[in-house]
C-alpha cells in the first residue's frame, strides 16, 4: 500500500533527521547560536569512513569507531578555534552565524579538494532484498537504522535525565547565569555539547553512509532538514527536535504525493520559511539568547 | 592573451561591485542580513535570458531583470516584519533555496538542469556588444551608474532613514517613519540591482543553470560586503577589487581547475573567518554587526 | 485631549497596568510618578503604540489610536522620549536631529533630488540648538557624546519631531543640576508656547515645581491624582513611597 510505504520512507529519513537534528539541538540549547557547520561534521566524517574504509581497508567496525572520534573532535576544533574566540570578543549571533557558514563552506571545499566532486559508496552492506511489512518494503539496514536512531536517542534521553553532566548540560540551558553561581563552568559545557553532539553527528553520518550515497554537499542539505526539524520542534529543545524529525520526514513524504518529485528537497525549505515566518518558537521551543519580552 | 583574461577579470569585477553594493545597501545601511542576495540575481539572469532567447530587445531583458527581482525583493520584506538578525538571515536563506528548488524543478521555465545555452549577447540600438571588450564597456557603465545611484541613495534624507531604521527601529517608528515600508524598499533597490547584475552575467557567460545561484555563489558577495567594512561603499569597491584578484595566483601556480574553484571558496571562508573573530567591523568599515 | 481609560495589561501573570484611567488636558503639564515597576513607563508604551493593551482604550482628541501602529501615533501629534537613550548612533547629532523635523525623507524619489539639508529645516535645527546649548556638537556621532549630551540630544530631537503632545519618559535621569534646570525651563517654555506636556520622573522638586497636574501609579493603579499641593499631602502617596 502507497500510504504504509510513504510512513516507512518517512521513519527511515525521520529518524536520520532526528539524529542531525538532536546533536544540533543540544549545541544550541548550551550555546544558545546556530551552529550552521553542524552539516560539515556529519560530511566530513562520511568521508573519513570511507577513506578509512574504502581507501585504507581497514576493519568496518574500527573504521567506524575512529570516524565518530574524528567527528568529536571536529566540534571539539570549531569550538576551540573559532566560536570560543568569538565569544571573547562579545561576538553577537549574527556573527557568530556567519562564521559558523564560512566553517562550513571551508570544509566543504576541503572535501572536494581531497575527494573530488563525484559521488561516493561505502559498499559495506550490500543491497538486501527487502522484507515486506504491511504490504511496504523495508529492508534491513532500513530497519537498523531506525533502531540505532531509537536506542541512541534513548540513550541520549537517559543521559540528559540521569547523568551529573546531562544535568549540568540543563542548567546551563535554562539559565547559564544560575548554573555558574552553582560553580558549573559553562565554558566546559559547552565543550561537551560540542563533543557529544558532534558525536551523534558522527554517528548520523555512518548510517547514511550506508543507506546512500556520498557527496561533497550532503551536509548542507542534512544541515537544513535537521535545522527546519529543530525549529518545527522548538530550537534548543532536543526531544522538540526528534519531534520535528519526524514530522519532516513523513511530511516530505506525504508531500510528494501532491508535489513532482524533484521538488522533495524543496518541502524543507517551504516548511522551513513558513515556521521562521510563523511559529519561530516552534512546538516546544524556548527563548533566543537575549529575547525580551 | 593577456588583455582577455584582464579584460574577463573587469567584466567579473564590474557584475560583483554591483553585488555587493546592493547587499551592502541591505546590510550596512539598512541592517538587513539578506542571505537570500543570490535569489535576486537568479532571477534577474533568467527573466533577461528568457526574454531574449524569446525574441525581445536587451534593453528590456536588462530592465525587466531589475523590475522582476525588485518584486521579489519586495516579497521578502515580509519575514522582515517579524524576524530580525541570525533569524531573518536563516528565512532569507530558506527564501534563496526556494527560488533555486523553482529554478531546478520548474523545467517548463528554465529547462531545470539543463540549463539555458545560447544566450544572446547584448544589442543596444542595432550595436551588438560581441566582443569581450564592448562587454567591458557596458558592463563599466551599467556598473558606474548603479554605483552612484546607490550612493546617492544613502546620502540622501532617505538612505538617513534607513540607516534610522538599523541603529534604532523602535525610534525611528516613534519619529513617524514606517519601518516597514522603508525595509521594503530598501530590499526592492537592492533586488532590483542584484537583477541587472544577473542579467549581465547571463549574457556574459551566455550559460545560466541553477548551479551558478547557490549559497556557494554568495560566500564571495558577502565576504567583500563584511570585509570592506559595513555601510562603506567605498569600502564595498576597494574590497571587490581585491577579493576578485585574490584567488588569481592560484591559476598560475598550476593547478587544475577542479581545484581552483574549491580552492577560492577556502581563501574566501578563512577570510571572512578572520575578519570576522578580528575585525569585524571590516576595513572601512562605519558600522557593527548586530 | 487625551484620554487613558480602563487600560489592562498584564505580563505573563503580573498586572504591570491594572485598570488606569486618567485625562490630560489640552496645554498642560502633567506628571505621572509612581515607584519603580508601577507601570508608568507601560502605559507610556501604551499610549506609543508600542504595546497593545488587553483591554481599555486610548482616546486622542476623542478618537481611538489604541489600535495603530506606532508610526501612525506619532504622526497624528505624539512625540515620545524613552528612558533609556535610543539615539541613533552611527549618525550625527545633526542627522538625528533632521530625522525627527518631518516624514518627507520616507520618500524615495523625492529625497534622492534633494540635498539633505535645506535652509529652512537647518535654521529650525540650529536655533533650538542654540537653546539647548548642543551647537558645539552637532557633526559628533552620536556614540561618541557623553550621557548628558546624549540626553540634551534626546530631548532636542523629541521637540523636534512635530507634536501636539510630548510624552517624555525621565527627562532629567541622571542628569546634572545644572541640567536638570535647563530642561525644566524648557519644558515651560514650551508650554508657554502651546504645547501639551506629560512625562515620568523620580525627582519629585522638579515634579512639583513645574507640573499643574500629578498622578500617582503603585502597582499599576491610580491612586492619587489632584495639583502639586494635594499631593505632597495625600496619606495614600506618602505611604506608598515611604513604603519603599
Amino acid at each position: 500500500m502507497v500510504f504504509t510505504q510513504l510512513l516507512i520512507n518517512g521513519l527511515i529519513v525521520g529518524a536520520i533527521y532526528a539524529l542531525v537534528a538532536s546533536g544540533f539541538s543540544l549545541i544550541y540549547s548550551t550555546c544558545k547560536f546556530i551552529h550552521f557547520a553542524h552539516g560539515a561534521t556529519i560530511a566530513f566524517s562520511a568521508y573519513v569512513l570511507y577513506f578509512l574504509f574504502s581507501i585504507l581497508n581497514l576493519n568496518f567496525g574500527f573504521a567506524v569507531i575512529l570516524s565518530i572520534i574524528f567527528a568529536s573532535l571536529l566540534g571539539y576544533g570549531m569550538n576551540i578555534f573559532v566560536y570560543k574566540r568569538l565569544r571573547k570578543r562579545k561576538a553577537s549571533n549574527v556573527i557568530l552565524l556567519l562564521s559558523s557558514f564560512a566553517l562550513l563552506i571551508l570544509l566543504e571545499s576541503l572535501i572536494l579538494i581531497l575527494f573530488g566532486a563525484d559521488v561516493k559508496t561505502i559498499g559495506y552492506i550490500n543491497v538486501a532484498k527487502g522484507l515486506e511489512f504491511f504490504g511496504a518494503i523495508i529492508t534491513p539496514l532500513q530497519i537498523f537504522i531506525i533502531l540505532i536512531s531509537f536506542i541512541l536517542l534513548i540513550g541520549l534521553f537517559l543521559f540528559m535525565k540521569k547523568t551529573k553532566m546531562g544535568k549540568a548540560i540543563k542548567a546551563v540551558s535554562d539559565n547559564k547565569n544560575v548554573a555558574e553561581i552553582v560553580g558549573i563552568s559553562s565554558e566546559k559545557i559547552y565543550t561537551w555539547s560540542f563533543i557529544i553532539g558532534s558525536a551523534i553527528a558522527g554517528i548520523a553520518a555512518i548510517l547514511i553512509s550506508l543507506e546512500q550515497n556520498l557527496a561533497p554537499t550532503m551536509g548542507t542539505n542534512l544541515m537544513i532538514k535537521g535545522f527546519t526539524a529543530a525549529i518545527i520542534g522548538g530550537i534548543g529543545s532536543i526531544p522538540g527536535a526528534i519531534l520535528g524529525a519526524y514530522l519532516l520526514g513523513f511530511a516530505e513524504n506525504f508531500g510528494i504525493w501532491f508535489l513532482p518529485s524533484g521538488y522533495k528537497e524543496a518541502i524543507a525549505f517551504i516548511i522551513l520559511f513558513i515556521f521562521l515566518l510563523f511559529k519561530s518558537r516552534g512546538i516546544l521551543g524556548i527563548k533566543k539568547r537575549g529575547e525580551k519580552e | 592573451m593577456i588583455e582577455e583574461y584582464f579584460i574577463h577579470l573587469l567584466i567579473l569585477i564590474g557584475i560583483y561591485l554591483i553585488l555587493a553594493i546592493s547587499l551592502q545597501l541591505s546590510i550596512g545601511f539598512t541592517g538587513l542580513l539578506n542571505l537570500g542576495h543570490i535569489a535576486f540575481f537568479a532571477v534577474g539572469a533568467y527573466t533577461s535570458a528568457l526574454l531574449t532567447l524569446n525574441g525581445f530587445p536587451f534593453c528590456i531583458g536588462l530592465l525587466l531583470a531589475g523590475l522582476i527581482a525588485m518584486l521579489f525583493g519586495f516579497l521578502l520584506s515580509w519575514p522582515t516584519k517579524k524576524l530580525k538578525g541570525d533569524y531573518l538571515a536563516l528565512a532569507t536563506l530558506a527564501f534563496s533555496f526556494v527560488i533555486y528548488a523553482l529554478a531546478l524543478n520548474w523545467i517548463g521555465l528554465t529547462r531545470g538542469p539543463l540549463g539555458l545555452p545560447g544566450i544572446p549577447k547584448p544589442s543596444l540600438f542595432g550595436f551588438v556588444f560581441s566582443s569581450n571588450f564592448s562587454f567591458l564597456i557596458l558592463t563599466v557603465i551599467i556598473a558606474l551608474i548603479s554605483y552612484v545611484v546607490i550612493k546617492k541613495t544613502v546620502s540622501s534624507p532617505f538612505g538617513k532613514v534607513l540607516e534610522a531604521v538599523r541603529d534604532d527601529e523602535l525610534a525611528a517608528k516613534v519619529l513617524g517613519k514606517n519601518t516597514f515600508k522603508m525595509k521594503t524598499y530598501a530590499l526592492g533597490i537592492s533586488a532590483f540591482f542584484a537583477g541587472i547584475a544577473g542579467s549581465l552575467y547571463a549574457h556574459y557567460i551566455t550559460f545560466i543553470d541553477p548551479s551558478s545561484f547557490t549559497l556557494l555563489q554568495l560566500i564571495p558577495i558577502l565576504t567583500i560586503v563584511i570585509i570592506g567594512g559595513l555601510a562603506s561603499l567605498r569600502g564595498t569597491l576597494i574590497a571587490t577589487v581585491i577579493i576578485i584578484l585574490l584567488p588569481e595566483p592560484l591559476r598560475f601556480i598550476g593547478f587544475s581547475s577542479s581545484i581552483i574553484g574549491p580552492a577560492r571558496q577556502i581563501i574566501y571562508a578563512l577570510l571572512l573567518l578572520l575578519i570576522l573573530i578580528y575585525r569585524p567591523k571590516g576595513f572601512f568599515g562605519r558600522v557593527n554587526l548586530k | 485631549m487625551l484620554e487613558i481609560s480602563n487600560l489592562k495589561k498584564n505580563f505573563g501573570g503580573i498586572k504591570a497596568v491594572n485598570d488606569c484611567s486618567f485625562k490630560i488636558k489640552e496645554n498642560s503639564i502633567t506628571a505621572l510618578i509612581g515607584s519603580n515597576g508601577s507601570g508608568k513607563t507601560t502605559v507610556f508604551n501604551i499610549i506609543s503604540g508600542i504595546l497593545k493593551p488587553d483591554s481599555g482604550k486610548v482616546r486622542f482628541n476623542k478618537k481611538i489610536i489604541s489600535e495603530k501602529q506606532p508610526h501612525e501615533i506619532s504622526n497624528l501629534g505624539f512625540s515620545r522620549l524613552f528612558q533609556q537613550s535610543r539615539l541613533f548612533d552611527n549618525l550625527t547629532v545633526k542627522e538625528n536631529l533632521h530625522l525627527a523635523l518631518n516624514n518627507q525623507d520616507t520618500f524615495f524619489l523625492k529625497s534622492l533630488f534633494k540635498t539633505i539639508f535645506n535652509k529652512e529645516d537647518n535654521k529650525k535645527i540650529l536655533e533650538l540648538a542654540k537653546i539647548m546649548e548642543i551647537e558645539s556638537f552637532m557633526n559628533k556621532l552620536t556614540k561618541n557624546l557623553s550621557y548628558g549630551q546624549k540626553r540634551l540630544v534626546e530631548i532636542a530631537r523629541a521637540v523636534l519631531n512635530p507634536h501636539k503632545i510630548l510624552i517624555l519618559d525621565e527627562p532629567t535621569a541622571g542628569v546634572n543640576p545644572k541640567l536638570r534646570k535647563e530642561i525644566s525651563k524648557l519644558l515651560i517654555n514650551l508650554k508657554k508656547r502651546g504645547d501639551t506636556i506629560l512625562f515620568i520622573e523620580h525627582d519629585l522638586n522638579f515634579t512639583l515645581k513645574i507640573a499643574d497636574e500629578i498622578i500617582v501609579l503603585d502597582e499599576g493603579k491610580i491612586i492619587a491624582q489632584g495639583k502639586p499641593n494635594d499631593i505632597k499631602k495625600n496619606k495614600k502617596v506618602l505611604e506608598a513611597y515611604l513604603g519603599e
